[in-house]
Formats: structure tokens, sequence, C-alpha cells
């Protein structure tokens, strides 16, 4: 696996989506809204509910659960984008006539859009954390972030997360045609997550356990590795000119 | 000894400069199914450096799929396929063959919202030709093909014959050897069809080898220097000369005064290939004209008929390949 090739196909693929404005804007707002509003809406309750502290802090343990979700979605959409574009722009052929390994392309295709969505949810997860120090810290009496949830988050289930998103984005989109296809069907994988998130909010799981985000990482973990295997099989020369359509 | 020198090193020049023709292209019994359906079957030919090989045949006719497996992109069912001392079912020889060969596919497959520049830029590095030959290389096919001054919009706002410019260009940028061409100029406006042939014709002159898969009959004649009739098998493989005398399709066209029995008689006396009429008008078929076509006249002459003029019909070919196809 010779990573410089399949970084200079990272590279084209960064090209690309910086020119898709659209796309850009999509991957930098959300996580960059959600760095934001959740902060306030903690000051909101706050001010407006005079919250106790126990009630704040299992609101701030939940809240870096949003960034794992959109971890996983986001790169969804991008690697969509990535193999559904290659497939209508039919630039497949050309691509695979160059000396360069499937794998090799494959891994340009993951680091195209795992980093740009990695960046910014790192850029969202900062901005939080600053914003809810900065309005929390006299209500609880120091400083809440960073704390070990948040660099689980940071370091295990983001990553994870977002790969996860990126291999199903990728998977996906080998057996569909259109990219807005590929994504609804890609956000069906999202499920157990959504489900989790719910699990947390009506106080069965607790998202802001650090031992139970080490579970979720883990699970993420595993789950990448299989839809990367799915993926490297789907991802071969010989099918994708033979029976992608 | 020293007299002996110089002529290996002639010798060795001229398998350099391919006047001893070497090898390039190697295919035998290549077959390739999909499920039960037969595409390609038994082909066997072989390309030396410097030929231009046109695969002519319609619709359907396995060229796509022929040169996908000669450039390493799909497998095949059976036979063996070698590029240069490549062997294209080896996985480190499919490597460097996909490194020395250049690939102008069906669809064009740029990216749209690049740049051309940026599309060249890109699959030059992906060829992993080196940077300062690279820039050099891009300005040399831009320019030459007429969009130098066009090389930073985006290629989705070119025409498609721009964009099968651009394809052309990037299959050749990594300088490479030998060239695939899968209908280089099927639905282009004449323009831009000469213009990509006119650079087949130089290609050709730089001694490149090149194989051109067409249904273009015209084409194959003018810019081949063998052509391989192609229906899922081989049919015929020749020069375009040669495969002209296959079937001599040419035909004289007598136009006469007036047209009767007695004058259609004396020229079905000489036997030729083929007569037809229609009204004044006589098509004989022969195959031999230089020959034949005094001796018709002067039957005509002789049993009466006034001549007003002798044409020739040439698309010889043409003939040879519909009845090939049809067969
Ligand atoms: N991936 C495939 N699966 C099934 N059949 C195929 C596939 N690719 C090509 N074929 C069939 O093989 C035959 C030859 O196709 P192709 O090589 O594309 O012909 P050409 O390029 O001469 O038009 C056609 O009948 C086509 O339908
Ligand atoms: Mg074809």
């Amino acid at each position: 696996m010779r990573l410089w090739k399949s970084w200079i196909l990272a590279k084209k693929d960064l090209a690309i989506m910086r020119k898709r404005r659209s796309l850009a804007t999509a991957i930098l707002a959300f996580p960059l809204g959600l760095g934001i509003a959740l902060p306030l809406l903690i000051e909101y309750i706050i001010v407006r509910k005079s919250a106790t502290v126990t009630i704040v802090s299992s609101l701030l343990g939940a809240f870096p659960f949003f960034f794992i979700i959109l971890s996983a979605l986001l790169p969804l959409y991008i690697s969509s984008y990535g193999i559904v574009g290659e497939k209508t722009e039919k630039s497949l052929e050309p691509l695979l006539a160059t000396p360069t390994s499937d794998g090799e392309i494959l891994m340009g295709k993951y680091i195209g859009s795992f980093l740009p969505v990695l960046v910014s949810i790192y850029l969202g997860l900062t901005i939080f954390m600053f914003l809810t120090d900065l309005l929390t810290v006299s209500k609880i009496g120091h400083f809440y972030y960073p704390n070990l949830g948040m660099a689980i988050v940071y370091l295990l289930g983001a990553p994870f997360a977002c790969i996860y998103g990126v291999s199903t984005g990728l998977f996906v989109s080998s057996k569909v045609n259109n990219i807005q296809g590929a994504y609804q069907i890609g956000a069906f994988s999202l499920i157990p997550l959504y489900a989790l998130y719910i699990l947390g909010e009506i106080g069965i799981v607790s998202l802001s356990s650090n031992t139970n985000l080490l579970i979720i990482s883990a699970g993420l973990l595993v789950a990448v590795i299989l839809m990367y295997m799915l993926s490297r099989a789907t991802f071969n020369r010989e099918s994708i000119l033979t029976k992608w359509k | 000894m020293i007299a002996q020198e110089p002529k290996a090193w002639i010798y060795d020049r001229q398998s350099r400069t391919g006047e001893t023709p070497v090898k390039m292209i190697e295919v035998a019994n290549l077959t390739r199914k999909f499920g039960d359906f037969t595409a390609v079957d038994s082909l066997t030919f072989n390309l030396d450096r410097g030929e231009v090989f046109g695969l002519l045949g319609p619709n359907g006719a396995g060229k796509t799929t022929t040169v996908r497996i000669l450039c390493c992109l799909i497998s095949k069912t059976s036979g063996s396929v070698r590029i240069g001392d490549l062997d294209t079912s080896d996985r480190d020889d499919a490597m460097k063959i996909r490194k020395m060969i250049g690939l102008v596919p069906d669809n064009v497959g740029l990216y749209d919202t690049l740049s051309a520049y940026a599309n060249l830029e890109f699959y030059g590095r992906m060829y992993e030709f080196p940077e300062k030959q690279l820039k050099e290389n891009i300005e040399k096919y831009l320019k030459m093909l007429d969009l130098w001054d066009k090389k930073d919009l985006p290629v989705g706002s070119f025409s498609k014959g721009m964009r099968q410019k651009v394809s052309l260009a990037r299959a050749l940028v990594h300088d490479p050897e030998v060239l695939f061409m899968d209908e280089p100029t099927a639905n282009l406006d004449p323009e831009a069809a000469k213009t990509i042939r006119d650079v087949i014709l130089d290609l050709r002159r730089e001694n490149r080898t090149i194989l051109l898969n067409t249904h273009n009959l015209d084409e194959a004649q003018r810019i081949c220097n063998r052509i391989g009739v192609l229906k899922t098998r081989l049919i015929a493989v020749d020069t375009p000369e040669n495969l002209a005398k296959l079937v001599s399709g040419r035909k004289t066209v007598i136009l006469l005064e007036e047209m009767n029995d007695r004058i259609l008689g004396a020229v079905r006396g000489l036997n030729p290939r083929s007569v037809e009429t229609d009204g004044n008008k006589i098509a004989v078929g022969m195959a031999d004209p230089d020959r034949e076509t005094p001796a018709i006249i002067t039957a005509i002459v002789s049993s009466g008929g006034k001549v007003r003029s002798v044409s020739e019909t040439g698309a010889s070919l043409e003939d040879i390949y519909l009845q090939l196809v049809r067969e």
C-alpha cells in the first residue's frame, strides 16, 4: 500500500469538494452550529430554569454524543458523493487504468472523506467545550471540560464513527446511482446510534458514563472493521467495471 | 572482433528504432465470457512496435471488452495477453503494464468541476510521472489540441469535442509506449474528429504502438496499418489494401445513351463478377477492373451501345466489411 498515491487521490477529492460550495458549507456548518447551539441551550437552562448543578452536569455528559452521531452522518454524504460522483462522471475506468491498486484507491476515498469531517468535528467540539466552560464556570465552580469522557469522544468515538460513516457511504454508493439515494439508505446504518441516544434521553443508558462511552467506541470499532472488509470486497476493479451499474 | 562490433550495434539500434519488428502486443486465443454469454471468442493477433492496429466492428462486437482486458482492467476467461514482455494476468506485471500504457476510454470520464489542467495534473501524478516533465507535457498537449487558453476552465463547461481532446491529452501526458483508444471519434463533430485523427497520425509518425477501436471503416482505413474485423471473433486481420483485395467490391459504372438486352447480353457474355442495371446505367463488378474494363466497353460498343461516361465506385472496403460482419 503506497499511501502517497492514496493521498494524491484524496487531495483531488478535497479539491472537488471545495468547488462544491454547498457540500463544503454543510460539512463546516453542522459541527460548528452544534458547537455554538448546545452551549447556548445550556445557558438558557441555567439562567431561565435555574437548573441544579446535577442537571447541568448530566446534560453536559450527554451532549458530546451528538457529535458522535454527526461524525457518522456527515462522511456518509461525502463518501456517497465521492463514489457516486465518479460513477456518474464515468471517471472510475480511467482511474483504474492508472498504476494504482484497488486498495490504494479505496484508501484515497477513505482519507478524502474522513479528513474534512474529522477536522470540522474537532473544530465544533472545541468551540463547544470552550463556550460551555465559559457559560457554566460560575454555576459549577470549575471548568467542566476537558474531561475523560470528552477525551474518549475526541480520540475514539468521533474518529471511529467517522470511519464507520465513510465505509457505509462507500459501500452503499457502489449499489446506488444517485447521491440522495446513497445517503438515505446509508442513514439506516445510523439507527443503532439514534437508538442509543433515545435510550440515553429516557434514562435507560447513561451516555455520560465513561465506561459506556468506551463500550460504544469499541462497538463502533468492530462495525468499522466489518464495514471496511465489506467495502474492500465490493471495491475491486473487476466488479466495478462489469457489475456496478 | 573489431569488425563485428558495429554490426551488433546496428542490430541493436534497429530493434530500438523499430526497423526490425519488436512485438509489443501479443494476444493468443483470448476469450471472455459474461456468465454464459461469450463477448470475445478466441482472438489471436499481434502488434509490432510502431503499428496502428484498428479493431473494427459494430456495436457489441467486443471491442471495449478486448481493450479493457489488454489494459488490465478486467480479467480474461482464457487465452493469453502479453504487453511488451509482461503478462496481463500477473499482478505485478499488470501494475507495470498500466504504467506504460495510455487509455482513451469509451466515456471521457473527466472530473467536471476541475479545470482541464487540474485533470491532467492529477492523472500525470497517478502515473507517477516526474513533475517537471509532467508540466511540460501538459502544456505541449494542451497547446497541440488548441486548449491551452482554456486550461483553467472547468471541464464541465467544455463541448463534447473539447472534452474528448482532454481525454486524449490525459492518455498522453505520461508518455506511454502503447496507446489504447476506444472509439475516440465516436459522436464527435467532424472538425473535432479530424483533429483527433490528425493527432493519431502524428503519433503514428512518432512510432507509437496504438490499438484503435472503431466502428468507422473510413477512419480505420485512413489511420491504421492493419485492421482486424471483429464480431465476437476476429473475422479477418490484414492491411487495409489486402482486405480490399479479399473481395473486390469495386465496380465500374457505365452510363449509356440507351440500354437494351443485346448490350446486356454482350456484357454478361464476358462473365464479369456481377452485373446490375439501373435505367441507362450498368454497374459491372470485376476481379481486375483495370484489365477487364476495356473489353467490356468494346463489347458494349460493338453491340451498338453508345457510351456516355465510365466511372468507378470505390467504397470497396465497406462492401467487404458489411459482407464479413453479416456472415
Ligand atoms: N459487464 C458485462 N456484463 C454482461 N455482458 C457484457 C458486459 N460488458 C459487455 N457485455 C456484452 O459483451 C458484448 C460486447 O460488448 P463490448 O465489448 O462493449 O462491445 P463494443 O465495445 O464492441 O460495442 C455485448 O454484447 C455486451 O452486451
Ligand atoms: Mg465499446
